[in-house]
């Protein structure tokens, strides 16, 4: 049996938890991949997709079906990426690794990624993807959103201009100015990158960058 | 084609969106136009490089850790909605009570300390009668009694004292000063009594209105709170 979102959302709003399992279900990945993207890092992602069901859940009852749930969820998700960008620029990133962390579920002590099976690479994937990040986090929030919905999350210039309540000639002039910019960023990293290969070849002063 | 033409179509480029004779035009702009050809090659370049690592999929507890909070929140609501204004009406409820409590019980001894309400003076013919006939027999011993009696009903007694005296001359005189004296007694602690009435009327009256009227207003704060929050 299949129900389509506009069934469901009317069984959550009659108090189905189930349904609403069932809607997060099918939404789950492309929120959280979106989350991730924004965020850059897994426990951040998580968190976001969390608060951003739960601002769903909450809004249901204000959910008057005049658009799809998918474009209305959407337009939750990114507000709260863009929200949850502008929380962690005002906060402290860094941990400490020989510390233990108190949090809700109890105590946490943090570790690097090596315990996998294959540590070497997953070493050089989060080194990959602290690049990733950092060079998108150089973009702009608005103009980062717009890039990853499109280029890496493959979403319709439909879709982003109803996300993002804007017109569809914003979202392409945004998009526009996003890819530009990245240009410019990541030719300025490949300059570095390969400033310092060239440098370890001289002298092996690398380390000094 | 002209740079201009070549950037209007760059974006559909980098999507793999054009047809098959832009693409050839385009193309063929890009051969001959090395600024154009740059800007195509390296933003491929940087898109590529930042899509090289896929979203990890979401977290197996992702769901049940948003169920759960669901389920967190609907309990405080709960709680949220039994409990505003809720001890300022029991409060309110518990001062009624004492309200009508000291009323009745009150209520109860004053009528019978002055004489003046129906149920005892209903009641009292058959027990007027009894003592009537008493200073007939024995009139000195009689006094204590019709003194007695008079603290439950003087007027009756005066009533009695009257047709006693028909029948037994020597007790009239007796019966007469005892109904006044006890005249006396009987209405200082009914005065007593009104003013401890007064004072506790005026005393919990108050007390009521003021728990209720907060019992009140509480609940339409919070009544006012939960429409904010759900238009918002």
């Amino acid at each position: 049996m299949h129900l389509d979102d506009q069934e469901l959302v009317r069984r959550c709003r009659n108090g189905d938890l189930s349904s609403f399992d069932e809607l997060m279900r099918r939404y789950e990945k492309k929120v959280y991949s979106l989350c991730f993207r924004m965020t850059g890092n897994t426990e951040d992602a998580a968190d976001l997709a969390q608060e951003a069901f739960l601002k769903v859940y909450r809004a249901l009852p204000a959910f008057r079906g005049q658009a799809a749930f998918s474009t209305w969820l959407y337009r939750i998700v990114t507000n709260t990426c863009l929200d949850g960008r502008r929380r962690a620029a005002s906060r402290p990133t860094l941990l400490a690794l020989d510390r233990t962390l108190d949090t809700e579920e109890g105590e946490l002590t943090l570790e690097l990624p090596g315990n996998s099976p294959d540590p070497q690479n997953s070493f050089l994937q989060a080194e990959l993807q602290h690049e990733i990040s950092s060079l998108l986090g150089s973009l702009p929030s608005g103009q980062r959103l717009v890039l990853v919905m499109r280029d890496l999350e493959g979403y319709t210039y439909e879709e982003i201009a109803a996300a993002l309540n804007v017109s569809l000639g914003t979202v392409k002039s945004r998009l526009n100015r996003a890819r530009l910019r990245l240009r410019a960023l990541y030719l300025h990293q490949e300059e570095l990158s390969s400033l310092a290969v060239h440098l370890k070849v001289k002298g092996g002063v690398s380390h000094d960058l | 084609m002209t740079c201009k033409q070549a950037q209007q179509l760059m974006s559909k480029y980098l999507e793999n969106g054009l047809q098959e004779k832009e693409n050839v035009a385009f193309r063929s702009h890009l051969a001959v136009c090395p600024d154009c050809r740059c800007q195509a090659e390296e933003i491929g370049r940087a898109l590529d490089f930042v899509r090289r690592v896929e979203p990890p999929s979401p977290p197996s507890n992702l769901r049940q850790t948003v169920l759960q909070q669901i389920q967190r929140e609907a309990a405080v609501k709960r709680k949220r909605a039994f409990a505003p204004g809720f001890t300022q009406g029991a409060a309110a409820a518990a001062v009624f009570v004492l309200l009508v409590a000291g009323n009745v019980s009150l209520g109860v001894f004053v009528p019978r300390m002055n004489g003046d309400t129906p149920p005892v003076a209903l009641k009292s013919p058959s027990v007027v009668q009894e003592y009537a006939v008493v200073p007939e027999e024995a009139p000195t011993p009689a006094t204590p009694d019709v003194r007695m009696f008079a603290n439950t009903s003087e007027a009756q007694a005066e009533a009695i004292a009257g047709d006693a005296g028909q029948a037994a001359e020597p007790a009239t005189g007796i019966t007469t000063t005892s109904a006044n004296d006890s005249a006396l007694e009987g209405t200082q602690p009914g005065r007593f009594i009104s003013i401890l009435r007064l004072a506790l009327n005026m005393f919990l009256v108050p007390l009521f209105l003021a728990f209720s009227w907060q019992a009140v207003k509480k609940r339409r704060e919070a009544h006012h709170c939960r429409t904010r929050q759900t238009s918002s």
